[in-house]
């Protein structure tokens, strides 16, 4: 099998999103590129959740309709997933939570009563999940070695247990498809929350500050846990306005500091993103993106706060919104994000989504790239020190406090070089030009770093048009049906130019966001670009390969 | 030391009570170099009022930032620059209404900043509203049939919130005032000092303070029951004397002592970096 | 009437200047009084600029 997919499903409180960990990096040990998408509604105990692991022989970032093997830690899964089994499904199951006579005629079925060995091994219930892998390793003739190092990598606490646990489910199971490995190489899983803080604090990342929201809390949780490892300051305060402010406080002072939120944590940011524009204070802002409006669907995923973060905040203000595409973008625009910010002293928005930040996928470091740090420019002691310096550049001098002999003032305000308030029209007329003069400069800079990808058949006249956690799942259709596929990382400034070369030879373009009203394909179109067609997807969920194709065949 | 005047035209009103405090707190900064503290390690900020302009006249380091947001600027600045001596002008409708929820984790957190609440009971610079601390039935732009509601007791609200150092002075009588300013600014901890500031414009209340404040001369601020009884003799609402001085004073860990560690260098970040892109998370 | 400024107490707040032009005039950031006795005519607004004096710097006598 060298494309196939992996379900495993319980209640909230099962451990099935670890348990995505644990299938990805078993079958990423073997040489497969794995992808994972975690489906959990909002609660903590309860409901249904499912980690879905896709496993190929070529790098993959979407999952497929169709189920290999369903793993079930109880009756609903058994129950919503058994119309999604391929002809050659594999399904194994509690069989002291299902009912027997509800498995699926003509399929491969083995049951493993969990509930029974856990409480013989005196296991909590939870430890219900590590068993079933246990047995689904046997499934595919894995070696019990390999089950055995990834427990023991992803289990520091209880490990010794969980590794009984896993036996003894490996024993009670049962070969019935054995798995080759693929290649000898085998890439690390990470998620894309987990890529980008490491993009971050390879950028020379100092602050961290935010507060716990769905889908970006895990960039918190994973900076806090490394924080003493790395030096870095990692706060959680009162609010999402205090975040964002805090942020422009650790600029003041010369931290290198990033936020995250989501869309309504977004909304509290607002008016301290205008004035990280106006006092020019740079801040590194993650968005990851989830379905609203207003509360929504706050575990799901969405696209629809592109053109929310293209003009958040009042006033007109130069910003750099970057989109990555799949973990190793993740690590390399966040670097980008925070490097770009201190050289132009400016906020940038970081537009993730719940698909790419809490997915997991196979990392290729190959393909990660890292960026020269560029230092910002600093005040060279001569003369009176302003802030607000007018240059060729629009980009003045920094310095931090304390700087002998420099008074540093930074305004809300408009204000003049010195930092003083102004009201005038002639001191607004040059402000207001001084920094608008950094976007040309920040455009010529951004330009270096292939803000627009071409991908698939780069002749064809067909294209498709996408933008973040979409790009894995066109490149994919764009593959099986010999089409183009367009990808714009960076929406400000936007690339015009490099989006015009990109779409050399195109009569057809094919725009497919997750939203409703076509932001990208709203967006291009304000630079004299047209789109033909729109595959919309609303629902919260990402694209399967198969229902793409299907949207793509119906169109044709 | 360099003149700690700016080049900016004061547009405060002729009488205003920021005069004093500005004054005063020029006067505490040039002390404090004076005992050896560099002037560039001193930040102001500011919020948005009339008191927020403090920041135009003073030439030092300085954050005009937005209204109600002095505390979080300060904290990250406080966080990032431990050494730095951070000071907060803030009005009251800054501080006591949009700010609130920050000045209560300032307290709470105990971060060494001074906070000095330019306290006019009106939101000035917006022409005549009332504010959190306005008394009952204050008749302004926005409640022009008298406040219905309550003020609340700033200074109650600190102690509650683990503040360790609490004072109120008034800008009418300038010598207590500068002294309480440097006792809150070398306090190591979170300071609050409410300041009764006149507004002449608004409400012009210099009669009313120079017949009810008062100095405190007998009160241990170390005690926190003394403390809350003190503060609770005027409410901010009815007649009653106003006691002025420190009323509490405490020491206590601070925030910002939590997040100073060793840097790790670029070479030793990069590869531990590398060590966990090979491995996995 | 004869009034005086207390220089260190003086904030500089310009109202005793405004209110009262024959009498107080700023030099720099602080108020002075013009001259030696106050005019007749002046008495009256002299008093009210000291009485309205915000940091009580004006001492008439």
């Amino acid at each position: 099998m060298q494309n196939f997919s992996v379900l495993i499903g319980g209640k909230a409180g099962y451990g099935v999103d670890k348990s995505g960990t644990v299938i990805a990096n078993i079958l990423g040990r073997l040489g497969f590129f794995v992808y994972v998408y975690r489906d959990y509604p909002s609660l903590i105990r309860g409901g249904h959740t499912y980690s879905l692991i896709r496993a190929s022989s070529e790098k993959v970032g979407s999952h497929k309709d169709g189920i290999d093997l369903l793993l079930a830690l109880n009756q609903d899964t058994i129950d919503l997933h058994k119309a999604r089994l391929t002809d050659k499904a594999i399904i194994v199951y509690d069989s002291d939570s299902v009912t027997s006579d509800t498995i699926p005629q003509g399929k491969d079925a083995i049951y493993i009563p969990l509930v029974k060995i856990t409480q013989e091994d005196k296991a909590p219930e939870i430890m219900r999940n590590t068993c079933l892998i246990g047995a689904m390793c046997k499934v595919f003739g894995i070696e019990s070695s390999l089950l055995d190092e990834v427990i023991k990598k992803e289990f520091s606490r209880d490990t010794e247990l969980n590794l009984k646990i896993a036996h003894r489910g490996y024993e009670a199971a049962c070969s019935a498809r054995k798995l080759e490995a693929v290649s000898k190489k085998s890439l690390p899983v990470f998620t894309g929350n987990e890529a980008l803080s490491l993009g971050l604090i390879r950028a020379g990342l100092k602050a961290y500050i935010a507060y716990p929201m769905t889908p970006t809390s895990p960039i918190l949780h994973f900076l806090a846990s490394v924080a003493e490892k790395f030096s870095l300051k990692v706060i959680h305060p009162e609010s999402e306005i205090a975040v964002m402010l805090m942020a422009t406080g650790c600029a003041y002072a010369g931290d290198r500091v990033a936020v995250g939120t989501s869309g309504g944590g977004f909304c509290l940011m607002t008016e301290g993103l205008s004035f990280a524009g106006m006092a020019e204070l740079p801040v590194v802002i993650v968005l990851g993106q989830r379905p609203g409006p207003s509360t929504g669907l706050p575990t799901y995923s969405t696209q629809t706060e592109l053109l929310f973060a293209l003009s958040a905040g009042q006033g007109e203000f130069t910003r750099l919104v970057v989109a990555p595409g799949d973990v190793e973008e993740a690590y390399f625009w966040s670097q980008v994000a925070l490097n770009i910010s201190w050289k132009f002293q400016i906020p940038s928005i970081i537009l993730t989504d719940k698909t790419l930040g809490e997915g997991s996928y196979s990392f290729d470091r190959s393909l990660a790239k890292d960026i020269l740090e560029e230092n910002p420019i600093s005040w060279d002691h001569s003369g009176t020190y302003k802030r607000y310096l007018d240059t060729q550049t629009g980009v003045s001098p920094l310095a931090f406090p304390p700087e002998r002999g420099a008074v540093i003032k930074v305004n809300s305000y408009e204000h003049d070089e010195s930092g003083l308030t102004v009201e005038d029209s002639p001191a607004t007329i040059k402000m207001q030009e001084k920094r608008f003069r950094k976007t040309v400069h920040l455009a010529s800079a951004v330009d270096a770093y292939e803000p627009v990808k071409v991908y698939g058949n780069k002749k064809a006249k067909k294209t498709l048009l996408c933008w973040g956690s979409n790009k894995s799942v066109c490149i994919e259709a764009a593959k099986k049906l010999g089409l183009r596929v367009v990808q714009v990382a960076v929406l400000s400034p936007f690339p015009a130019t490099r989006f015009k070369e990109a779409l050399d030879g195109v009569e057809e373009v094919i725009s497919v966001e997750c939203n409703a009203m076509g932001q990208l394909a709203r967006l291009v179109s304000e630079y004299g670009f047209k789109v033909d067609r729109s595959i919309s997807k609303y629902d919260g969920r990402p694209f399967s390969i198969d229902e793409l194709l299907e949207h793509i065949n119906v169109i044709k | 030391m360099q003149d700690l005047n700016t080049t900016a035209i004061n547009t405060w009103c002729p009488g205003c009570g920021n005069f004093a405090i500005h004054n005063s707190i020029k006067f505490v900064l040039t002390s404090l170099v004076g005992e050896g503290m560099p002037i560039e390690n001193v930040v102001l900020i500011s919020g948005i009022g009339c008191h927020a302009k403090i920041v135009d006249y003073v030439n030092t380091n300085s954050f005009y930032s937005l209204h109600g947001r002095v505390v979080p600027p300060a904290t990250g600045i406080k966080i990032s620059r431990p050494d730095l001596t951070v000071i907060g002008h803030s009005g009251d409708g800054d501080a006591y209404g949009e700010g609130i929820e920050h000045l209560i984790f300032a307290a709470k957190r105990n971060i060494d900043i001074t906070m000095i609440i330019h306290n006019n009971r009106v939101y000035g610079l917006t022409t005549g509203q009332c504010t959190p601390t306005s008394p009952l039935g204050f008749k302004g732009r926005s409640t022009p049939a008298g406040n219905k509601e309550l003020p609340i007791n700033p200074l109650e609200l600190m102690l509650a919130s683990g503040a360790t150092f609490i004072a109120r002075g008034t800008s009418r009588a300038m010598e207590p005032m500068k002294k309480i300013f440097k006792e809150a600014i070398l306090h190591k901890g979170f300071s609050i000092v409410d300041v009764l500031q006149v507004c002449v414009t608004y409400d012009n209340l210099y009669e009313y303070y120079d017949k009810h404040v008062y100095e405190m001369t007998d009160h241990d601020p170390s005690d926190y029951d003394k403390a809350l009884a003190r503060m609770r003799e005027w409410d901010y609402n009815k007649d009653a004397r106003i006691p002025l001085g420190v009323f509490y004073r405490k020491e206590e860990p601070t925030f910002e002592q939590n997040f100073i560690n060793a840097p790790v260098s670029p070479d030793v970040r990069q590869s531990m970096v590398d060590k966990f892109l090979s491995e996995g998370a | 009437m004869k009034v005086t400024i207390d220089a260190d107490a003086c904030v500089g707040c310009g109202l005793c200047a405004s209110s009262c032009s024959e009498v107080y005039v700023m030099e720099g950031d602080k108020a002075v009084v013009i001259g030696s006795v106050v005019p007749k005519e002046a008495e009256q607004t002299a008093k009210q600029a000291a009485d309205d004096c915000p940091v009580t710097a004006i001492v008439v006598s």
